[in-house]
């Protein structure tokens, strides 16, 4: 059986606030899930939690069954690696080789130089997101899906179980949001990841995840796959009656569409 | 190396490495010919190793050598300018002949000249280290080496030291410097301690700031009162709060380049994290660095430089913002390279605005800081066009 990512009953918040109850889910290695949900409902707490950003209020994180939490820092960033919302080193000229490299820090140390091997690790991470091209180019010169690669490449190099990415796709135009869900697709598969990723826009969904939790009010409603997830049984109760679910019309997944109030 | 990082190493050569080969993929190709054809490709010298992590096709360590003998000119330069000016053979025959040519030029070169270029370029380069240290800390490009009340807090301490007379020296330091290292490390605790009270994320980045420029601006009305309370003769204070190199002797030297040698290795040292740091606090977390005890460790050993370089030299303004600038703008923002470069810069820049300030007006010397803000002014604003408001 395939080495699992699995949340039991977790609880998770900022201090003594709580934003997730009773929490549980699981992520097979080359899969992807996709965490959706209202603005609020806690996607981003529940990654930064995943991360070990948050101390988990109660509940437990295992990997392969072996405890994330009991893992020391450095020990955790090299099972799980994560891709903040904002990418606050867009402002930082590192050039795009040293900031892939920053994913070797938790194999190598922060004071040791790195190795060829890590060097090796590192150039492959950039080729497999096709940024090998820009190695020597400083972070501030990208565009937003050119940096977005930039930072899976990073989180790759850290040679992870477990890759979180908060919000992948938003700020990109149509063609870099699949362009990189393609990448995202394609590394669960072929490197044996496990990928939780959230994703507001509800029309990504069924393209990219294996399967989908969908969150609200600090808790799990329903997780399961695309097809089931993603119908007006679902969604409505969570995000409100203005949406509309339709079947694409060559593969019949289900496209979720935004309906006006007000408009025919 | 700690135990559980050994542990790590030996945890590697087991099940991990296993993951790693996995991650290499096919292992020809990826440490060996692939990389090198790549290599030659993209125009990178063949035989140089490609580093991710390090220069690559930037000249990276070949700049720095330039600079190093850039600096060293420039010292060569200072010894040979000011108010009597010496040719540089003169100033070669008096470092390198102990016995032979002029006594008086000797007295000039090693006593007066050399120990006051000598910490210059120190102060210089402690100032640079600290200040592009402190800009990656609070990822933003204003901050100086006395972003979190060092500054004032020094000059509290040196007021306080005239006002009250104070006369008791200690570890080579004399009264006013002692004062002035004091009212430095003093006003940098209260800031962390400020800032752990603010709530929030204890230590975090803006609290920090918040609270430095809180507290800097209160000391600052605390200096100006005693000045004006005891009706004291301020000049002398004032001429030190302007910074200067004037009558620096080697005592000077001495004292201060142990604590700056510290700090300017432990700052090297922190590169990688302070590359990290600069990412935002999620990312150098989920890189596994524990974000508050090497933001910590950065600041203490940046500080302990401002209060040595505060206390030798005065409050010497510009330079810890401008030679990081300029050194980002030729070295990019890796910090392996960036804090060598920032410090050989600051010491370059240093040097020479010491010397400006004893040759402009002739023979009355002029407070340094006020050079450096003069040159330094204009210097960043022309910067900041030039890079449309960017960092670097």
């Amino acid at each position: 059986m395939r080495d699992r990512l699995t949340v039991r009953g977790l609880a998770c918040g900022y201090g003594d606030r709580r934003i997730l109850t009773d929490l549980s889910l699981d992520v097979g290695a080359g899969e992807v899930l996709a965490l959706i949900g209202p603005n609020g409902s806690g996607k981003t707490t529940l990654l930064h939690t995943l991360a070990g950003l948050l101390v988990p209020q109660a509940g437990e994180v295992e990997w392969a069954g072996r405890s994330l939490l009991a893992l020391a820092r450095r020990e955790r960033a090299r099972a799980v690696a994560l891709s903040p919302q904002r990418a606050e080193e867009a402002a930082w000229p590192l050039t795009v080789a040293e900031a892939v490299a920053l994913g070797r820090a938790p194999h190598r140390g922060w004071f040791r130089p790195l190795t060829l091997e890590d060097d090796a690790v590192v150039e492959r991470a950039m080729e497999r997101l096709g940024v090998a091209a820009l190695a020597d180019r400083l972070l501030p010169s990208l565009s937003g899906g050119e940096l977005r690669r930039v930072l899976l490449a990073r989180a790759l190099a850290q040679s992870p179980r477990v890759i979180l990415l908060d919000e992948p796709a938003s700020f990109l135009d149509l063609h870099y949001q699949a362009e990189l869900l393609g990448i995202v697709r394609r590394l669960a598969a072929e490197e044996g990841v496990a990928v939780v990723l959230t994703l507001h826009d509800l029309t990504l969904v069924s393209a990219v995840a294996d399967r989908v939790a969908l969150l609200a009010d600090g808790r799990l409603r329903a997780v399961g796959e695309p097809g089931r997830i993603l119908s007006a049984e679902h969604l409505v109760p969570v995000f409100g009656p203005h949406l509309e679910v339709l079947a694409h019309p060559r593969s019949g997944g289900p496209l979720v569409l935004p309906r006006l109030p007000g408009v025919a | 190396m700690t135990p559980s990082d050994q542990s790590h190493r030996e945890s590697e050569r087991g099940p991990d490495a296993e993951r790693t080969a996995g991650v290499t993929a096919k292992p020809g190709q990826a440490a060996g010919s692939g990389v090198e054809r790549r290599d030659a490709e993209r125009g990178v010298r063949p035989g140089g190793v490609t580093r991710p992590g390090g220069g690559r096709s930037r000249p990276a360590w070949r700049s720095l050598v330039f600079l190093a003998v850039a600096l060293l000119l420039s010292v060569w330069a200072s010894l040979s300018l000011g108010s009597s000016l010496l040719s540089p053979l003169e100033v070669w025959r008096a470092l390198v002949d102990n016995a032979g040519g002029d006594p008086l030029v000797r007295v000039i070169v090693w006593e007066l000249r050399l120990p006051r270029t000598l910490l210059a370029a120190m102060v210089g380069a402690a100032l640079a280290m600290a200040g592009a240290s402190f800009q990656a800390l609070f990822r933003n490009a204003l901050a100086d080496p006395y972003v979190i009340g060092a500054s004032s807090g020094a000059a509290l301490g040196a007021t306080l030291a005239m006002t009250l007379g104070w006369s008791v020296g200690m570890a080579g330091f004399g009264p006013l410097p002692l004062a002035a290292f004091l009212g430095a490390l003093g006003a940098v605790l209260i800031t962390l301690l400020l800032a752990e009270g603010a709530g929030g994320e204890a230590g975090s980045v803006a609290s920090l700031l918040l609270a430095g420029t809180a507290l800097g601006a209160m000391l600052s009305a605390a200096v100006s009162f005693l000045l004006v309370w005891r009706d004291q003769p301020w000049f002398q204070v004032f001429n030190w709060l302007l910074g200067s190199f004037s009558g620096r002797t080697w005592v000077h030297v001495a004292v201060g380049w142990p604590y700056l040698a510290v700090s300017a290795l432990a700052l090297w040292l922190a590169s990688r994290p302070l590359d990290a740091l600069a990412g935002g606090d999620a990312v150098a977390k989920s890189l596994g660095l524990a974000v508050r005890p090497a933001r910590l460790a950065v600041i203490a050993a940046a500080t302990l430089a401002v209060a040595v370089a505060v206390a030798v030299s005065g409050i010497i303004g510009f330079v810890g913002l401008i030679a990081p600038h300029a050194a980002r703008r030729l070295f990019g923002a890796g910090h392996r390279r960036l804090l060598p470069a920032s410090g050989l810069l600051g010491a370059i820049l240093l040097v020479w605005a010491d010397v400006g300030a004893r040759t402009v007006l002739v023979p009355v010397e002029i407070p340094v800081g006020i050079v450096t803000a003069l040159i330094g002014g204009p210097f960043f604003l022309v910067l900041l066009r030039q890079r449309g408001g960017r960092i670097a």
